[in-house]
């Protein structure tokens, strides 16, 4: 039986990873990946606690099919926006997309 | 200690989804960072694996691995020149964001081991998949409809941003 915290650390340590690099990349796709990388972290929170909080009903699973569905969803329009800013500009560095800065 | 063969199985895979990760965040070569998102995902599917959550382990495979990772390939593909990196990879501000990074997780760190966590029970449910699908159609039926709406949105939007125009 693995307990509780396991999972729970582990996604602690993803998220950690995941908005470091989310802060620190500098290629729109990249910045994407860490995304994603966040999101599983936050499902792996979702199936612990289904599994000590709701055995029975699965709640927890449930939700973590629909953060699934959301994310790919959140990827295919991000990647499509990325690709469209390329056919633009040439570049996908973000530091480099600032026509909207003050 | 005793480690049973899940807890040890649990621990591996943990550690290989780690370092996977971290290849994602650091590798140089943005094509192999997407080989790495692979691999992280697989290793999360495996995770799930070992916390009896079998139907989101296969979604996981399907979606992420199957879906997510090869769009991101693609996406590759089309923007890089995946042979010759030459721009940096890391922002110059990453040395603020290691701070936060660390900090972030060191909070959450010290409130889930404070936190008094219930244990897992033994009688958990078996069948997820199907107790999964019965959820779906019964009780979040509401959400399950609107997720659809949601993918259906997204699909038409990603193929209007993405579209040549021609004109």
């Amino acid at each position: 039986m693995i307990p509780t915290w396991w999972p729970v650390a582990l996604s602690a340590l993803l998220f950690g990873i995941g908005l470091f690099g989310l802060l620190s990349r500098r290629n729109a796709i990249a910045i994407l990946m860490c995304i994603e990388l966040m999101l599983n972290a936050a499902n792996i929170n979702l199936v612990a606690f289904s599994r000590a909080v709701t055995p029975q009903m699965l709640t927890g699973q449930v939700f973590a099919i629909f953060v699934m569905a959301i994310a790919a969803a959140e990827a295919a329009v991000g990647l499509a926006i990325v690709i469209a800013l390329y056919r633009n500009r040439e570049r996908i560095v973000v530091d480099e997309v600032d026509l909207l800065r003050w | 200690m005793n480690v049973t063969w899940e807890q040890a199985a649990f621990l591996a895979f943990g550690a290989l989804t780690l370092s996977a990760a971290l290849l994602v965040v650091f590798s140089r070569n943005l094509f192999h960072a997407a080989l790495w998102l692979a691999a992280t995902f697989t290793g999360v599917a495996c995770i799930y694996v070992t916390l009896h959550a079998e139907f989101v382990a296969m979604s996981q495979m399907i979606v992420y691995v199957g879906a997510v990772a090869v769009l991101m390939l693609f996406a590759v593909f089309l923007t890089e020149d995946v042979v010759g990196q030459k721009s940096r990879r890391l922002r110059s501000a990453w040395v603020l964001a290691l701070p936060v990074a660390v900090a972030v997780c060191a909070i959450l760190l010290r409130w889930f081991s404070g936190y008094p966590w219930k244990p897992p029970v033994s009688d958990h449910a078996t069948d997820t998949a199907g107790v999964i699908g019965i959820a779906f159609i019964q009780r979040y039926l509401f959400a399950f409809e609107l997720t659809s709406v949601i993918l259906l949105t997204a699909l038409i939007g990603a193929i209007l941003l993405a579209r040549e125009e021609k004109a």
